[in-house]
């Protein structure tokens, strides 16, 4: 999160890491972004063993959604929704600067999940990419 | 310390500090949920008023495509799915 912090892109990490119990920790919060941009994040991690004194954890439950403030979705992650529906790990994308408010939902590979970092990267790609239109949308937005 | 901390106060932290703290987090996360788990289940009771539909319903629909997945919706089974697996984790537990 540092390296997006100091690019600008990142404004302020609202994330806190909280003792949920049960051998499991959470991650939930909002990382606030330039031009209303706002990342949420909910993650629960079990801890699943130690290395040394170290404990190691890993993420079972997440959804990392990517807002652009007053628009709409731009993309969001989720872990795999139980039995029926989504079952796997999956990607909803918006074409949120044309108004699309239903988005494609793209499933994702075991391999393919991303981090919390990589999702910030592809948003701030994504942001850069469309920083014109974005800038236009804000002096004219109808 | 209580049972959480900012990331970003964490990051300024120097590595041992930063470790020592985590360490503690993840003993403490040894600890029953209970309270946690109910905050959860609240969550999930939550959005079962304002959809005014059960989270098992909400599967059904969601399977159906009669309800889009929204971020909104997204929360809930996100929770959903924190309930089921601390649930399910527990019962392992019990029955070893």
């Amino acid at each position: 999160m540092d390296q997006f912090v100091r690019s600008g892109f990142v404004l302020q990490d609202g994330l806190v890491l909280s003792v949920f119990g049960d051998e499991y920790l959470s991650i939930i919060g909002v990382i606030d972004c330039v031009d209303d941009i706002r990342i949420e994040v909910y993650k629960h991690i079990p801890v699943v063993g130690y290395k040394g004194k170290e404990p190691l954890v890993q993420t079972e439950s997440y959804s990392y959604n990517a807002v652009l403030g007053g628009v709409g979705n731009i993309l969001r992650y989720d872990s795999p929704h139980g039995d029926i529906h989504n079952p796997y790990h999956h990607k909803h994308v918006y074409d949120v600067l044309n108004g699309d408010q239903d988005g494609e939902t793209i499933r994702v590979d075991e391999e393919g999940w991303p981090t919390l970092g990589a999702m910030v990267l592809e948003v701030s790609d994504w942001y850069y990419d469309n920083w014109q239109t974005i800038q236009q949308r804000k002096t004219s937005p109808n | 310390m209580g049972d959480s901390i900012r990331l970003a106060d964490l990051q300024v932290l120097g590595a041992d500090e930063r470790a020592q703290i985590l360490t503690r987090l993840a003993e403490r996360a040894a600890q029953p949920a209970n309270g946690r788990l109910d905050g959860a289940v609240a969550a999930i009771r939550r959005f079962e008023a304002q959809y005014e539909m059960s989270s098992a319903q909400l599967s059904m629909k969601l399977h159906r495509g009669e309800i889009r997945e929204t971020a909104e919706i997204a929360k809930w089974l996100f929770f959903i799915s924190v309930r089921d697996r601390v649930e399910r984790k527990a019962r392992s537990k019990r029955t070893k």
